[in-house]
């Protein structure tokens, strides 16, 4: 296990460093997409709404395998697609895997936002304005720190999902933690020394993850 | 617009669900006795409690690959002889410690949920501690449980997509196999997740009338 360790330090390095990338990249850009969805539908807006509503139930409804092979391996079939600049995307299968990621944890957080959006207490906005702050103070002031204090404790989860989400993407070829492990399960032929590896380096992730995060939230609730 | 490959597909998902099924069946098991461990001393209950915050943390994809190719090398090593473990069982073993891992939770919040007075006024009643846990406390458990594990068997349903990755034939790996023959990778994976689709739609409405069924 040493050997290995030490023989490919570099590379194992890398696969960190891209299921680290992968999870920042999903987790920024999967937030910003999530409120939007939830804002939609808390305003209620016409037509997207009911587009939002069925992105949430077919991305919930099907395995992330499904989404992520439908992403990469999909627009291959069509060839005006691949031809054409559209298509170029969709060749980098880190692109794809991005794409499948965000969608896949903005349909959950999405209508976990939602949930917390309905439920914000009106009683608390009304005396903000009886108080004399204006529509922005309200919001920076009362809206946001009350929603993400809410959110936040459920937030955690999910983002540790979408770290365990980010180890299926090996299987279109991108070289994560997982990615990297299996290739070298394959080289040296020591299956159990790199499963070990790869679970020892997934623990410390979630235990930093979580810890971090936990911090965070005991600063937000204080 | 069915020819073979839909049909090889669909019948895939015999596959997909008899593996749920299993892996509900034995990671129900399961989960009982971890959430009974978590009540216990404290020398069992703490290993417990680590082993479930571990296959919380680690992905699914790993666990799997740990119980197909550890499992089979473990044995192998330890019996002197080559012992087989199918994609399925190493596949049922796989989901099964995943879902109990959750389960075992909701069990635990779902016996914090039953009033502590009724076991109380059980025995009061001269029960014996048996019929105490098998009249009041898991009747109860189930129902204050059925939510969230109707939640984990829809998780368990599309996790299970990952035994495809160990070979073993189920909607995504003929989905695979298609996609790769035909050159349509598109139409078999999109059929492929309109079938998982139906299935958790499925699901839902079998799991709120049971619900409906069982509700205090």
């Amino acid at each position: 296990m040493l050997t290995i360790l030490t023989n490919h330090f570099q590379f194992i390095l890398s696969g960190i460093g891209t299921t680290v990338l992968l999870l920042a990249i999903t987790i920024v850009v999967g937030l910003l997409l999530s409120m939007t969805f939830a804002s939609i539908k808390f305003y209620k807006l016409p037509v997207l709404t009911q587009l939002v509503n069925a992105i949430v139930f077919v991305v919930r409804g099907t395995p992330f395998l499904v989404q992520l092979f439908i992403i990469y391996y999909g627009p291959l079939q069509f060839s005006w697609l691949s031809h054409s600049w559209l298509g170029i995307p969709f060749k980098s299968a880190t692109f794809c895997a991005l794409l499948a990621l965000i969608l896949n944890t903005t349909a959950y957080t999405s209508s976990l936002f939602y949930g917390a959006m309905k439920n914000l207490p009106k009683g608390e906005i009304i005396a903000a304005e009886s108080m004399g702050l204006n529509r922005w103070q309200t919001l920076l002031n009362i809206v946001i720190p009350r929603f993400f204090t809410r959110i936040f404790p459920v937030y955690i989860n999910e983002v540790i999902m979408v770290l365990k989400c980010t180890a299926l993407v090996s299987t279109i070829t991108i070289l994560d933690v997982m990615g990297v492990l299996k290739q070298l399960m394959v080289q040296t032929y020591q299956t159990i020394p790199c499963l070990l590896i790869a679970g020892v380096i997934y623990v410390i992730l979630t235990v930093l993850l979580t810890t971090g995060l936990k911090l965070i939230n005991y600063r937000l609730t204080r | 617009m069915l020819d073979g490959y839909y049909l090889n597909i669909l019948a895939a998902s015999k596959v997909t669900v008899s593996i749920a099924l299993a892996a509900l069946a034995v990671g129900l098991v399961l989960s009982l006795l971890f959430a009974l461990a978590e009540f216990g001393p404290k020398w069992i209950a703490l290993p417990i409690k680590g082993w479930g915050i571990l296959i919380r943390g680690l992905p699914e994809i790993f666990v799997l690959f740990v119980c197909y190719y550890g499992i089979t090398l473990l044995l192998t090593q330890t019996m002197k002889h080559f012992v087989d473990v199918s994609a399925f069982q190493s596949g049922v073993i796989a989901l099964s410690l995943i879902f109990s891992a959750y389960a075992a939770q909701i069990f635990i919040a779902a016996f914090h949920a039953i009033p502590k007075d009724e076991l109380l006024a059980g025995k009061a009643l001269g029960l014996s501690s048996f019929s105490v846990i098998f009249s009041i406390v898991l009747p109860q458990l189930f129902r204050h449980a059925l939510p969230g594990l109707i939640n984990l068997w829809l998780v368990l349903l599309k996790d299970s997509s990952i035994v495809s990755l160990i070979g073993l034939h189920d909607i995504m790996n003929s989905a695979h196999l298609a996609a790769s023959e035909t050159f349509q990778p598109f139409n078999y994976y999109v059929f492929a997740g309109a079938i998982y689709l139906v299935l958790t739609y499925v699901s839902t409405f079998l799991g709120n009338k049971i619900e409906k069924r069982f509700a205090l």
